[in-house]
């Protein structure tokens, strides 16, 4: 591979680890229902693997997310972090490949993220920090985040991909 | 936005080598796992908080606890703390509440979370990430992944700036007597402007020298014989600790 690829190879994980980032820490929408917030973060991780693959997805989804957990002063879930996003972004990237863009087959990424997510951070948090009965209390929220954050996620995909021509030329 | 972790401090362990900081904290973490005493489970909080005291001061500490202490709350909140066969610690007209059992796997939790988050939290607050990137790099974290930390560090602040002007520009274009934020159009154009960004680091990056020998490499961390002491103390005391404490 030459470098030049590498190079941008490069600057675009660090750019999409860097956008999934921020949108974990900056963009958050409230739940005045439960006084919390829902972060953006799926929205990006979607974004990203559908606009540039799973194997970018993989690695920026992860580091970003686990970025955004070490900075915002959770490190102790950076490393579940970045299994879990990095995984969603995978099999989402991995289902909708560049010529296999239909809105069924993105949907059922969408549905893939969802479960990825609440089974992901449950299994991980069983075996690492809590246990089954606490950790399943998180699983209504971890949906409603994934959902919502994979439909704004696929929306962003389209309306990205209308306005950025060259969208496609930078998958990997 | 900012995301500088780092507190200021001249304390010991913002003194001690970030090498040995590593080291200290993997098996601190690791040994976490593997305590089950009463008197171990107490004492594998308490180390890290007095460090969390000496290094950053009660303010910092309290404010770290803060973040745990949902999780905590929860922890007790959902998790039985009883079970049939252990001993009843507090019961009421013969009901038992809190048995030994439950009591002891809702606190062996709690303490592994509170721990393992404050040992984790400390290594970010007394070094600066350039510093525990150089850290790694010690270690042989591969080159081109540790300047994928880098940049991923850089962009994080200003995508940040990016996004709040974007945001604030946003809602200025609403109709008179509207308020808030247009979220889709807001993300939107920052994820656009960010995409655009890909490009030009590319480009920014090969005109550095990425990849020509001599160009863009990263200060090695020196060595000397105090690296080797506390290299030495940050895998005896884990170790100590966890023989006295299991």
């Amino acid at each position: 591979m030459s470098e030049n690829k590498t190079a941008l190879h490069l600057s675009l994980t660090a750019v999409s680890a860097a956008l999934v980032a921020v949108f974990t820490i900056a963009a958050r929408i409230p739940v005045p229902a439960t006084s919390g917030y829902i972060s953006l973060c799926d929205a990006a991780v979607v974004f990203i693997s559908y606009a540039f693959g799973p194997v970018t997805g993989l690695i920026a989804g992860g580091l970003g997310s686990a970025a955004a957990d070490l900075l915002g002063g959770y490190p102790q879930f950076a490393v579940i972090s970045f299994i879990v996003h990095g995984l969603e972004a995978f099999l989402a990237g991995l289902l909708v490949r560049k010529n296999s863009q239909s809105v069924p087959t993105m949907i059922l990424g969408a549905i893939i993220s969802i479960i990825t997510v609440c089974g992901g951070y449950l299994l991980l948090e069983v075996l690492f920090i809590t246990t089954f009965s606490s950790a399943i209390v998180e699983v209504p929220m971890n949906a409603l985040q994934s959902g919502v954050g994979s439909v704004i996620g696929l929306l962003l995909y389209a309306a990205v991909n209308k306005a950025y021509r060259n969208l496609d030329s930078l998958r990997w | 936005m900012n995301i500088d972790t780092y507190i200021y401090g001249t304390s010991f362990y913002h003194r001690f080598d970030i090498r040995a900081k590593l080291l200290f904290t993997l098996i601190y973490c690791t040994c976490i796992f593997f305590i089950h005493s009463w008197h171990g489970l107490l004492f594998s909080v308490l180390v890290p908080l007095a460090l969390f005291i000496v290094s950053l001061g009660k303010r910092e500490t309290i404010r770290a606890v803060r973040k745990i202490l949902p999780v905590i709350i929860l922890l007790f909140l959902f998790l039985p703390l009883q079970d049939r066969l252990s001993e009843p610690v507090l019961s009421i007209k013969s009901v038992a509440i809190v048995t030994e059992d439950g009591l002891y796997r809702v606190l062996r939790l709690a303490s592994r979370f509170t721990s393992l988050s404050l040992t984790l939290m400390l290594l970010i607050a007394t070094e600066r990430s350039e510093r525990i990137i150089s850290g790694l790099r010690y270690y042989h974290l591969p080159y081109k992944v540790a300047l994928l930390f880098s940049l991923i560090l850089r962009f994080i602040p200003y995508l940040g700036s990016v996004f709040e002007a974007i945001k604030d520009s946003m809602s200025l274009r609403l109709t008179e007597g509207r308020r808030g934020i247009p979220i889709m159009p807001s993300i939107t154009a920052f994820a656009v402007s960010a995409v655009k960004m890909i490009p030009d680091t590319a480009a920014a990056l090969e005109e550095r020298g990425f990849g020509r020998k001599g160009r863009t490499e990263y200060s090695s961390l020196e060595k000397n014989r105090k690296l080797f002491t506390e290299l030495l103390f940050s895998v005896i005391l884990p170790i100590i600790f966890f023989i006295i404490m299991r």
